[in-house]
Formats: C-alpha cells, structure tokens, sequence
C-alpha cells in the first residue's frame, strides 16, 4: 500500500479582491502519511486555513483563485478532479472539522438530520439505518442519551456537545482524512483538553490521517506527530513534533515557542511576544516575509528569498541563519567584540 | 409556550379596546353633529342611530352601552342606507376582500422569494440588478399609480384585460397584481439580503464539506435559514395588504370592505367608517398574532426564549 | 537551490532598523462622517438619489415661476391641451398650467414630507429618551402604551384623523405625526439604552471623560446613523400617505395642489386618453419616492462601520 495518503506539492492560492490580488498561500509543500497526525501551525491570516480549505476545495471561485500546485489525494490531483467527483470525495474521504461550533452547525435542522445527511448521501444508507449508525456515532463521541439527542437543535447543546457533534459528523462515513480547523479555539480550556483527548483516541482508533490546524503549539505537542509552521503563507519550518519542540530553529518557530506560557515561568516574568505584525500579501516581501519581526535580522534576509533546508532528521528550515556564511558572519562579529 | 400566547391574546384585546375607545372619540369629535338629523335622513334611520348610540343616555353610559355592542360584534345601522347594517355590508365584503388579500399575499411571497433568491445568487450581476431595479420600483410607485397604469395600459389601450368589476378570475389578475407589488418588492429586498447573510454562515461551508449537493444545500440550508425574517415581517405585509387593499378596490370597483369603506369616507357615513376601521383592525391584530405564533412554531431557537420573554 | 547563487559574506551581518516598518499603521483614521460621506459618494444609485432630491427641491422654490402661468389661474379656451411649447407639461381640464401646477405641488407634497420628519424625530427623541432615560417602570409603561399605539395601522389613523380634522396642509401634517413618532420614539429608545450598556462609553465614564466629549465622539455618531436614516425613508412614507389621502378626497384644497390631488384630479382623464395628465404627478411622487428611498439604503450601508474597510 502507498504510504503518502495527502502531497500538496508548491501550491498557490491567491484572492482576487478590490485592492489587487492577496497571494495567501505561496508556494506550500507538505505530505500526510496514513494514520499520521500533523499540524500547521501559525498566526491568523497566516494561510493555514486557506491551505486545509484548498484541499477540499471549499473556497468559491472567484474571489479565489488555485494559482499552481498539485494536491495529489491517492496519488489524484484533486485541483483538477470534476466538481461532481469532488462531491464524492468531501466528507466521504477527506472530511473537515471547523473552528467554531456554534455557526457551523444547521441552526434550523435537527442534529440527527445533520447526521446522518452524509450517511445517506455517501454510504446509500437508509434513513433508518443511517439512524442506527448516527446513534453509534454520538456514542462513540461521548453524547450521553444519544437516541434521544438526535432530536435535538443544535442551539439545545453547549458548545464542546457541538463540537463532539461536529467530530461524530466527520466521522460519519469513516474517512481517511480529517482536517481539523482550529477545533478548540473557540471552546473553554476544559472543554478543549476533552476535546483534543477524544480526537487523539479516535485517531488511534481509527488510524485515520488528521491535519490540525492550530496557532496554539500547546495542542499540538498533546496530538501531533509532525508540525509545519507556516508563516506569511509560505513553510517556514517543518519537522517531527520532537525535532521542532526540542530544537526550533526558524527565529519565528522560536518566537512561537517562547509565548506558550508555562508554569514554571517567573509570574513577574512579561509574557514573550513577537513584535508586529504579518506582512500585507496584496504585496509580499521580496526577500524574507518575516525580516521585519526578526531579531536576528541580516542584510541579505531583506532582497532574498530563504527556501527551506535540510537541518537534521526532516527537520527542514527556510531562514538565511543556516547559511555557512551566517556562522562565519556570527564568528567574526564575536571576534570583533 | 402556552403562557406567551395567553398573554399575547391578552395584549391584543388591550389593542382592540384602544382602537374601539380612540373611534369613539372620533366619533363625537366630528365637527358638527354627525348625528344630526340632515334634511335627507330618513326618520327610520334617524331613530335607528339614536337607539344604536343611545344618545339620549350620559357620555360615559354611551361609552360603555358601545364597548358591549362592539365587543358583540355589531356595528349598527349605516348612515346612508335604510335597509343595511354595517354588519350586513362587512358580511357581504369579506369574502371578496379576502380572497383578493389572499391572492395578493400569495403572489407577494412567492414572487418576492423567488426574485430575492435569483438576485442573492447572482449577486452584482445583472438578474441581481434587474430583480433590485423592480423592488425599488415597486417600493416607490404608489398602488394606485399603479392601479391606474395598468388600466391605462393593459385594460385601455391593449385591452388584454377588464378594467373593472369583480366577475370572473381574469377581473382579478389587475387588481392582485396593483394590491401585491408592493409586498412583493419588500419581500425580495429583504430575501436578498437575507439569502446574503445566509450563503457567509459557517454551516453553509459544512454543508459544502460533507459532499452534500448543491441543490439540497441552498434548500435545506439556505432557504429555511433565510426566510426566517420574512416570516417575522409576514405581519407588516399583512398590514400593507389590508391597508393598500381599499384604495385598489375602490378603484377596480371590487366590492369588497374596502370600497365600502372608501364610499363610506365620501358619503361621510360614520357608522361605515369606524366599523370597518375596527373589523380592519381586528383582523390585522389577529394576523399579526397569527404570524408571532407561527414564528415560534418554524423557528426552533425562539421555542425557549418565547416562553421566558 | 539558493546555495548556489552567490552571496558574499557581507550580506550576513545582522542589522537592527527591519523593525522601523512593522508597526506602521495600515490606514490613516479618517473622521466617522467623511468616511461615511467617502462611501455615499461611492454608491452610484444613492448619489442619483441625492442628485434628483436636490433638483426637486430647486424646482419647487423656482419652478413655479419659470412659466408665467399660475397654479389657480384657469382658461377653459386651452383645456387638455398636450405637453407643447408652450404649456411644457401640458394643461388640466380647467386649462391650468401643469408644469407651474407640479412644481407649486412639489413645495406642497414635499414640505409635508420633511414637516413630517421633522416633528416625528423632535416627538420622537423627547419620548424615546425620557423613556430610556428614566428607565424602569416608567420606560416599561411608555413603551406599552407606544406599543398599543403602534399596533392601529398609520394610514387607517391618518384617514381618522382627517375626518375628524379640516382640510388642510397643517392638518396633514398634525395626522400623520399623531402616530408617527412611533417607531422613531422605540428607534431612539433602543438606541440610547445601548449606549447606556456599551463598553467604549463604560470605557469613557471610567477614564472621566467629560459629557460634552461623550456626547460629541460617541452618542452622536453612533445613534445619529440609524436616525437618520429613518427620517430619510419617513419622508416618502409622509408623501405617500398624503397622496393616498388626496386620493381619498381628504388632501389639500382645491385651487391649492400637491402632487396627490393632481394625480387623483386627473383619474378620470385616462379614459378619455389624457393619460398625461396623470402621468406627470405620478411620475414626480414615484421619482422622489425613489430617490429619498435609494439615498435612505445607500445611507444604511454606508453608515454601517461593521463594513468599513
């Protein structure tokens, strides 16, 4: 069996809006192995959403425009695939978990509806049988009093119920893929910790593949076994969960680590921010999009662009700092001092 | 749920009783005595008034013999016939007035759905504009310079339909289409809009995300999210109808209320005026009680909220 | 591979001013009503609106002198006659000038529109703030009664009210404010009972910021939007009312003109296949209606912050 279940090869999406064209995503590489875990993790507008949406092809067309770049599903470029075969294809095999519970859920239709909607849809169940299956489902998710639940609206359920709700519909026709869209984001700090421990379980369960979508490395330390950091809608770091907790080596990936809060911190000690903010992608750098926040800014990170590079491991960073010419440029300025 | 609709019934006697107390004293504020006997007055219908307002009696007494005649349904003799009562004009209206109301508020809803979902999907394209462009128009022309345009097009020039009266289904087609333009731009405005905001809501992207067709999506996602506020304003429209109805009966000689009512404000008979101003009332403040209970009824987060409001 | 292009060590000496860009701010602030007047300008369909309010209003003060003519002056020898040369829009059945007629209407439908509008916002902010302000069981009461009010639909009342009234400009004006006010007073209310409850004027409060300034950068700009949009769409809704009442025999007296009486005057004219005759009123109160409502949903979208950009 082929081990790459997801490759998204040098993908570029863009927005076509009234100020010109937002290159949010710019040339993202990355695979998804079976049963694999991996977050992407960065600031809002960072185009980690865009990257998750991109896969499913949810963004409308236009504003949105799937510059280049494959997205290969099995080896089948899914930018190309007909509309019709896409519709096989979302919430069948690849299936997507969104942020905020509360408003992605059909306010007007009742949970079981919702449920077993792709049941029918996918798997040609009957309504009845599909009935069945939800049950299972709501069970499997930890909704106590599932048969009567699926009565309900979802405005009758606290929000981590509808989260585990939206977790119980991806999980529907079995995928191979979930692509989870900051999950826990919008969920109290208790509610996320059960959260994110019932889709560790259920992943290792399943062996399904997740994509989770994060900007809180917290989440990802709990779940993941790979992290992409992507920054200004480019890879910026990318490595196993263990490479990049223990050696971070992209300043930002750094910047990131600094400001999860820990207990042992000093309580007078300021919590570390990263100055600024991202770069408006109407007009990107030219040279490194993050030079402008970077504490160990250089000349040459200003005109030219870093690509990605081998470090250890896979491991793999896109920051002029790794240049030999860096370290000599380091020794020297010591020397001088 | 019981308790809201106990109070909301409640609330709408209140208004009645306000309505049927400010006639009352239009009534006996009318310049001159409305009940003066005129050189025309038949003696019979004379004597009629005075035992219907029981003017012989103390204001307060009249005030209070009125309310219980009112709340018995009975609105007295007219002013201008010997023969018919109030009661008896309203019974022989009503029907007619309803039927054009409800085809009206029929052709309102759903072309005003239609053309408010068509110009939604197109959005800034040119069924988007075209649909707008005949809202705003039908917002902006009055129904009865609209009345009088069909007729002069439709009816007297092409003469492709009857001007007036009240025979067949064909005598309808003018005076619905004068009585439901109106609504029917209200609605549309307010289904684009709407069908607007629905289309950005995150569930509509789930739904796109489990592989659900399109189809089934702007259905059971779009649409049945979408038309709530129509709902909401069903009442305003009801009130629109009601209201626009006398002037295009009045006009295409459709003899229903309305007319009466119309015929009723030229000829100043009083009793006409206010019973019909009452029975209009009536049936508005029902519709829109109607409405407010439907509305719990189709939208299920209010189910909860209804009953602690 | 980037190894490959060739940069000299010079290049990797760190430098310290890459952060002089990251903290600039993206858009200068601009004033709340220039940016709200900025994207009026931008929403062609409002300033058309604006463009035609504003010709209408220099038509009415000028118009009625352009011709000669005067609006009561009439000469049964040019009866009917056609829009020509001379007579631009045409003369009435008595041989009146229309083109001095429409004009001299335009002051009258007009000047009863924003009479309207103005004594519904004066009522309507005294009645709404003491009722906001004061809060409580008073606040509780006021809107009940407001409520009850609300619930008579406008135009029966404005038809009530005039029977009981003269005939007249004034007490035109004096019906349709008598339960106009309404939904300004309950727009007002809820506008100021927000205000009340919003963080920024906690916010305000907290850091001593003095009344005057509270009033200046936050009240005003944040009720004054909703306001006046109301009062932009108040204005047809006063003009149409008017014209329905002329319609009924209840508007302004003849020789005097407003837009409404012309129209219903020359009903009769389009059997005989004068249609013009009606057809120069009913376009003029359609194309003001038009306007003031284009110019009230350009002012809702443009005053909404939610959108800005």
């Amino acid at each position: 069996m082929e081990k790459n279940l997801l490759q998204v090869e040098n993908l570029h999406v863009s927005f076509n809006t009234y100020g010109g064209e937002v290159k949010a995503v710019r040339g993202v590489n990355f695979t998804v192995n079976k049963g694999e875990a991996v977050a992407i993790v960065g600031e809002s507008g960072c185009g980690k959403s865009v990257t998750a949406k991109s896969i499913m092809r949810l963004l409308s067309t236009p504003p949105t425009e799937y510059k280049s770049g494959k997205i290969l599903f099995h080896g089948q470029d899914l930018l190309q695939v007909k509309e019709s075969e896409m519709k096989q294809i979302r919430g069948n095999k690849i299936s997507m978990i969104f942020q905020d519970p509360m408003s992605s859920l059909n306010p007007t239709s009742r949970i079981g509806d919702q449920l077993i909607e792709g049941l029918v849809k996918h798997k040609k169940l009957s309504r009845a049988v599909a009935q069945q299956h939800a049950i299972i489902l709501l069970e499997k998710v930890g909704i106590p009093q599932a048969k009567s639940r699926l009565k309900h609206y979802p405005h009758e359920f606290s929000g981590g119920m509808r989260q585990r709700v939206m977790i119980a519909m991806a999980l529907a026709c079995d995928p191979e893929l979930i692509i989870a869209d900051e999950p826990t984001t919008a969920l109290d700090v208790t509610i996320q910790a059960q959260i994110l421990n019932l889709m560790k379980r259920l992943q290792k369960e399943t062996d399904t593949s997740i994509i989770l979508i994060t900007h809180d490395l917290g989440v990802v330390a709990e779940v993941c076994d790979k992290v992409i950091v992507m920054y200004a809608g480019e890879v910026v770091e990318t490595g196993t969960v263990e490479e990049i907790f223990s050696n971070p080596t992209h300043p930002y990936t750094k910047g990131l680590m600094k400001s999860i809060p820990r207990l042992d911190m000093d309580r007078r000690e300021r919590l570390y921010s990263i100055v600024g903010s991202p770069p408006d992608l109407l007009d990107p750098p030219k040279g490194c999009s993050f030079f402008p926040r970077c504490e160990h800014a250089m000349k040459v990170c200003k005109d030219f662009h870093p690509v990605l590079e081998n470090i250890r491991g896979s491991q793999q960073s896109a920051c002029w700092l790794h240049h030999p010419n860096a370290q000599a440029a380091a020794a020297k300025g010591k020397e001088v001092k | 749920m019981l308790s809201f609709i106990v109070k909301r019934i409640l609330w709408s006697l209140v208004t009645i009783w306000a309505i049927v107390t400010i006639t009352f004293i239009i009534m006996h504020s009318v310049p001159g005595d409305p009940f003066a006997r005129e050189g025309t007055m038949p003696e019979a219908v004379y004597q009629n008034l005075r035992s219907f307002y029981n003017l012989d009696e103390p204001k307060i007494v009249q005030y209070g013999l009125y309310l219980k005649q009112i709340a018995q349904f009975d609105f007295g003799p007219s002013l201008k016939s010997q023969t018919l009562t109030v009661n008896d004009y309203l019974e022989k209206g009503f029907p007619v007035s309803m039927q054009l109301g409800l085809q009206a508020l029929l052709v309102a809803v759903v072309f005003g759905i239609i053309l408010g979902v068509i110009a939604a999907f197109n959005r800034n394209k040119w069924p988007d504009y075209l649909a707008m462009v005949l809202a705003i128009i039908g917002i902006s022309v009055p129904s009865f310079i609209l009345a009088y345009v069909l007729i002069n097009y439709l009816a007297v020039e092409w003469r492709l339909l009857p001007v007036a009266t009240w025979q067949s289904m064909k005598h309808t087609i003018l005076p619905t289409i004068s009585l439901a333009m109106l609504p029917m731009a209200y609605i549309a405005r307010l289904m684009r809009s709407s069908m607007l905001e629905v289309l950005n809501q995150d569930y509509m992207v789930t739904a796109k995300s489990k592989g659900l067709n399109r189809g089934f999506i702007l259905l059971k996602y779009g649409l049945r999210n979408a038309i709530l506020p129509v709902v909401t304003v069903l009442g305003i429209i009801a009130a629109n109808l009601v209201t626009g109805s006398f002037i295009v009966e009045s006009i295409f000689g459709v003899p229903g209320i309305g007319e009466m009512f119309v015929k009723g404000i030229f000829n100043r008979d009083y009793p006409v005026i206010l019973g019909s101003t009452i029975f209009y009332s009536i049936i508005l403040i029902f519709l829109i009680l109607i409405v407010d209970i439907a509305y719990t009824w189709i939208d299920p987060r209010i189910k909860l909220t209804g009953e602690s409001k | 591979m980037a190894k490959e292009l060739h940069l000299s060590e010079d290049l990797f000496t760190p430098v310290t001013d890459n952060y002089k860009d990251s903290e600039k701010i993206a858009k200068p602030s601009v004033s709340y009503w220039r940016e709200t007047w900025r994207r009026l300008k931008e929403n062609k369909l409002a300033m058309f609106g604006l463009v035609v309010i504003i010709i209408l209003v220099v038509m009415a003060i000028i118009g009625p002198y352009l011709s000669g003519y005067t609006y009561y002056e009439q000469d049964f020898s040019k009866k009917n006659l056609r829009p020509n040369g001379e007579h631009w829009f045409g003369t009435d059945t008595s041989g009146r000038d229309i083109f001095t007629r429409a004009w001299y209407g335009a002051r009258i439908s007009l000047f009863i529109g924003l009479m309207a509008a103005v004594i519904d916002f004066v009522l309507g902010i005294i009645y709404g703030g003491v009722s906001a302000i004061k809060g409580g069981r008073v606040d509780n009461i006021m809107m009940r009664i407001a409520e009850v009010l609300f619930s008579i639909p406008y135009l029966l009342m404005v038809i009530l009210m005039m029977i009981v009234l003269e005939r007249g400009i004034w007490p035109i004006i004096v019906a349709m404010t008598i339960t106009g006010w309404i939904p300004m007073a309950r727009l007002i209310r809820g506008q100021v009972l927000q205000l009340k409850e919003l963080d920024y004027v906690h916010a305000a409060n907290a850091m001593g910021a003095p009344t005057s300034w509270k009033l200046r950068k936050h009240m005003v700009p944040n009720t004054m939007g909703p306001i006046l949009v109301n009062l932009t769409l108040t204005v047809p809704t006063a003009i149409f009312a008017e014209a329905t009442l002329s319609f009924l025999g209840l508007g302004i007296p003849a020789p005097q003109a407003s837009w409404g009486t012309m129209a219903s005057d020359a009903v009769g004219s389009i059997l005989v296949g004068n249609f013009y005759q009606l057809a120069i009123p009913a376009l003029l109160i359609s194309l003001t209606m038009l306007a003031f409502n284009v110019l009230g949903d350009g002012l809702r979208d443009a005053l909404d912050p939610k959108l800005r950009k």
